[in-house]
């Protein structure tokens, strides 16, 4: 190993650390001196637990631009995604059984429409195009009289691919009266989302994706929309999500998606010029190629095929580094990314890929380091693979 | 999506053959050379062998594989070194299994190494 080894994080969009502001905020509410009671409970230390509930609802709602009871707290997006989509199908049974999403989805989407395959419902997988894509025109081919629900991701996990949401809105008012779920985990504090100019019925939120902490997240359910709740027991958040609030991960919650909310511009211009740095220092070893579209991606997700070298070798070569890959390690039959097959690679390339995600503390130097390891164990494997 | 590799899964023998293999490449003056392929695995081994006075003088190595394939290239090159050559067709790369050793859902890698090996038997230059 080289002698300038040290580790660099560039796994932002896997998670994120808890900006130390909402550790603070955190805190406030976990010790005995805190406000640590139920907000449910009566009492004044109740009530004073309750407003925290309510001003980072409030705070949510305002960065979201919808109403604050329109805001259910949840455990995270595959909570949210899964009474999102599972709650809304199984509400409107009796006008159809059919569902609309895409091959490409995070799996918590899919498995969640998986799911609902088993109870009855039919489900229309639609392919995005090699740059990641989903037309409008595709969306409406595939809506029929019986679709319930749409169910699409704003930003791909794995490629930071945005989808141009308002068209794909239109093309399903223009049809009828499914709902459209948007799976906004990954672009919420990237991008500005205005959920009532979007005009979804739904959509999910992860607080660990913006710097606030794992096991928090919420659903933006429209007024109007019914919902079957999955789980029961106290009537907590509309009757939509029964179980005690978790005071403390609330106020991270709303406490980390204004912070994101309020620099985002000029982040996001910074992640975006490291990103492109990054790629012009990848793409310098010679045949690698980029996954997703060209520019309407996140700022700060950069997914790479490698070629002339094995996806695990170099993803042991890079251990130093804490980025993903797109294929399971060690498997006999490996699995290339689903997604990357989905857009048209081929297994030897799909299984070859690397996804680097940058966050609040990465840097040049960071980036830096990265592009001279990547030179330094692709063109050492190249080597190695010679004329085998 | 996988996060990077869980450097407990390949073992310090793996990790050190595969950091800096000793046999990279062909040895000066190969006269024998065989390649085995993998198409399940996408792994394609080459070993080159320079035989003098009947037995393997040097021996290296060519490969795009995971790194246990890698490792094993490696260490079949350090255990060929001297072996008589008339014997390498019925070469047993069974020590690989052990010696890496290889997981469960690998050992087939001891097959590509030994295809590779006899094959150089029967393309002696």
């Amino acid at each position: 190993m080289v002698s300038d080894f040290r580790t660099v994080y560039m796994d932002y969009a896997a998670t994120t650390p808890v900006d130390p502001r909402v550790v603070e905020t955190m805190l406030a509410y976990l010790g005995p001196e805190g406000l640590f009671a139920n907000p449910s409970s009566s009492h004044a230390q109740g009530r004073a637990a309750r407003e925290a509930v309510e001003t980072a609802r409030a705070e949510i709602a305002t960065v979201l631009n919808v109403a604050p009871e329109t805001v259910v707290f949840t455990s995270g997006a595959t909570e949210a995604d899964n009474l999102a989509i599972k709650g809304a199908a199984r509400a409107r049974v009796k006008r159809g059984r059919h569902i609309v999403t895409e091959k490409t989805a995070h799996k918590a989407v899919l498995d969640a429409c998986k799911a609902l395959e088993r109870e009855g419902f039919e489900i229309t997988w639609l392919v995005p195009d090699r740059d990641g894509l989903i037309s409008a025109d595709a969306l409406a081919g595939a809506l029929r009289d019986d679709t319930v629900l749409v169910s699409l991701l704003h930003a791909n996990n794995e490629t930071g691919v945005v989808q141009d949401v308002a068209s794909l809105v239109r093309a399903v008012r223009e049809a009828g009266d499914a709902l459209f779920h948007l799976d906004a985990a990954q672009s919420a504090g990237k991008l500005a989302i205005d959920l009532a100019a979007l005009d979804v019925d739904l959509a999910a939120f992860s607080a660990h994706k913006f710097y606030g902490p794992k096991g928090a997240g919420l659903l933006y359910v429209k007024k109007g929309v019914r919902l079957e709740p999955l789980q029961h027991g106290g009537g907590h958040e509309r009757g939509l999500r029964a179980g005690t609030l978790a005071t403390h991960q609330i106020a991270g919650l709303g406490h980390a998606l204004a912070l994101a909310a309020a620099g985002r511009e000029p982040e996001m211009a910074r992640l975006a010029a490291l990103r492109e740095r990054l790629w012009q220092g990848l793409s310098a070893a010679g045949d690698v190629f980029l996954n997703g579209h060209p520019t309407l991606r996140l700022p700060n997700i950069l997914n790479v095929s490698v070629a002339g070298v094995d996806g695990e070798a170099l993803q042991l070569a890079l251990r130093d580094i804490a980025c993903s890959a797109g294929a399971a390690c060690n498997a006999a039959n490996r699995e290339p990314s689903y997604v990357l097959r989905a857009l048209g690679r081929d297994d030897a390339l799909a299984g070859a890929s690397l996804r680097f995600s940058l966050g609040r503390w990465s840097s040049e130097e960071d980036v830096d380091y990265v592009v001279r390891r990547f030179e330094r164990e692709v063109a050492r494997l190249r080597e190695l693979a010679g004329a085998a | 999506m996988e996060h990077l590799a869980d450097t407990a899964a390949y073992g310090r023998r793996v990790m050190e053959l595969f950091d800096a293999p000793g046999h990279a490449g062909p040895p000066d003056g190969a006269n024998a050379v065989g390649e085995a392929v993998s198409k399940a695995r996408g792994s394609r081994i080459r070993l080159h062998l320079r035989i003098a006075d009947g037995a393997v003088a040097a021996a290296g190595f060519e490969a795009k594989g995971c790194p246990h394939a890698i490792a094993a290239a490696e260490l079949a090159c350090q255990d060929l070194e001297g072996r008589r050559f008339e014997a390498l067709a019925k070469y047993d790369a069974r020590f690989l299994e052990t010696a890496l050793p290889l997981p469960a859902d690998k050992l087939d890698i001891r097959i590509l190494i030994e295809d590779a090996v006899r094959d150089a038997t029967a393309g002696e230059s």
